[in-house]
């Protein structure tokens, strides 16, 4: 048997292990859960409505003014904290991100049907927004990313959430009796996390 | 001290005996009507040890009728063992119609390629025919499995406990026996006596792997609730997937001016 093709299936098994190890990952917090069923009426605490205020610490202007009357020691300081604070609030819109894309999976979940290519073009969405997400992450850690990127990623995540919440009334009832459904399924002995 | 040809004949029996606990467990606990494919292919496995048993003491080991009727029988349970999957699919998946409706054809795609280019990967050693087709068909089982658990884990399913333990059973039987038939491919005369002492083992673990499986308390059966109506999901699920795409768009085209920038 030639090496490669050895080496070969060896490598499958190990990926097949491996993602079967990764398969069984407790969800990494269960306040997304809440956050699917509170959906409706939680719109109010969403990070997207800090936006503004994020926006106006993370302006340039405001680092110029800063140096220029404060001097670079406290503009650097500034700077490095106004970062964790970019930091902080890409993850939290990730946060919300993932609770839409959670909502989308019940609804899914519950439907008698689903559309295929729906279903891949969300998965296909979702490795892309994570993708952009780390890369954007990796920039401001390393102090390269411009705060543009992450006021429009803002913008459209905030544009989405009204989007959903219209649906989401528009929904009424029906939106609520998937929630309620959900939450029964978990309680009967937890098939959907 | 023992060799290897007797150490294979105690692990042959204590297989069998652990396959009779096995199958008296499911007749007691009436799991047979929960998992018939499982009671089949335990039965099975109890039938096949029972024919080459009889089919060693009257035509010999080495003879090659016995070698064929091993290799049919061997065959025979790969393929219940593929109907057993099936049912682990059902259960976990079964309850949710239009996600099934999905995943099924995933599934049933992705092992259909796994097994052909298992298949093609193989070498062409006509001895081990046999060997290669079992091999792509472990291949396809076991991909199958984990295709099933990410399918499950990306739509936040979780198993219950003996679904997913039945699970880990079969996925390590069928990475087991891959690895396996690829030594065995790869070294032949050297491995050839350890072959058949590694591949009883490991179904020995494996079956005290289903053992524990249906030990554990049965999560109450739920049954396929009132489904949301189909416009529920035409109305929400695209104006989503339209809103995530432009966002990623927005997100490129960010990304593009930034790069041309610098």
């Amino acid at each position: 048997m030639n090496v490669i093709y050895f080496l070969l299936f060896i490598g499958l098994v190990l990926l097949l292990l491996l993602a079967f190890a990764w398969s069984l990952r407790k969800p990494e917090k269960n306040k997304g859960r809440m956050d699917i069923l509170n959906a409706g009426d939680d719109c109010e605490r969403r990070h997207v409505t800090y936006m503004p205020q994020v926006q106006q610490a993370l302006a340039g202007s405001d680092a110029e003014f800063l140096a220029k009357r404060g001097g670079r020691a406290l503009a650097r300081r500034v700077e490095r904290e106004r970062r964790l604070v970019a930091l902080a609030y890409l993850t939290a819109l990730r946060e919300d991100f993932y609770n839409i894309q959670r909502l989308a999976k019940a609804i899914a979940i519950l439907s008698p049907e689903v559309i295929a290519l729906q279903e891949f073009e969300r998965v296909r969405l979702s490795l892309e927004f994570s993708w952009r997400c780390q890369m954007i992450h990796a920039r401001l850690l390393l102090g390269l990313a411009a705060t543009r990127q992450l006021s429009g990623l803002s913008d459209r995540l905030s544009g989405l959430t009204v989007q959903i919440e219209a649906a989401m009334r528009e929904l009424g009832e029906r939106a609520a009796l998937a929630a309620r459904l959900a939450s029964s399924l978990d309680r009967r002995g937890g098939d959907i996390a | 001290m023992l060799g290897i040809a007797e150490i294979d004949n105690y692990l042959w029996a204590a297989s069998v005996v652990a396959e009779l606990a096995l199958l008296s467990s499911l007749i007691v606990r009436r799991d047979y009507r929960e998992y018939p494919a499982f009671f089949t292919y335990i039965l099975g496995a109890v039938l096949q040890a029972v024919i080459l048993f009889a089919t060693y003491r009257h035509w010999s080991y080495s003879s090659l009728i016995s070698w064929r009727i091993a290799w049919i029988t061997q065959i025979s349970l790969v393929v219940l063992r593929a109907l057993v999957v099936t049912e682990i699919c059902h259960h976990l998946l079964g309850r949710y119609r239009g996600v099934w409706a999905l995943a099924w054809r995933i599934l049933l795609t992705s092992a259909g390629i796994v097994l052909l280019y298992a298949i093609g990967a193989s070498g062409h050693n006509t001895l081990l025919i046999l060997t290669n087709l079992q091999r792509a068909l472990e291949l396809a089982i076991a991909s199958t499995i984990v295709i099933l658990f990410v399918f499950a884990r990306y739509y936040e399913i979780v198993p219950d406990n003996a679904i997913r333990t039945l699970g880990l059973g079969f996925l390590l039987l069928s990475c087991f026996a891959v690895l396996n038939d690829t030594f065995l491919e790869r070294f032949v005369d050297r491995y050839v006596p350890l072959w058949t002492l590694l591949d009883l083992l490991a179904f020995c673990g494996c079956v005290v792997i289903w053992g524990w499986a249906l030990r554990q308390p049965r999560a109450e059966k739920v049954h396929e609730g009132p489904l949301l109506s189909p416009d529920v999901y035409a109305a929400f699920v695209p104006e989503v997937n339209l809103r995530l795409r432009s966002l990623n768009e927005r997100l490129s085209s960010f990304w593009k001016v930034e790069a041309e920038q610098r």
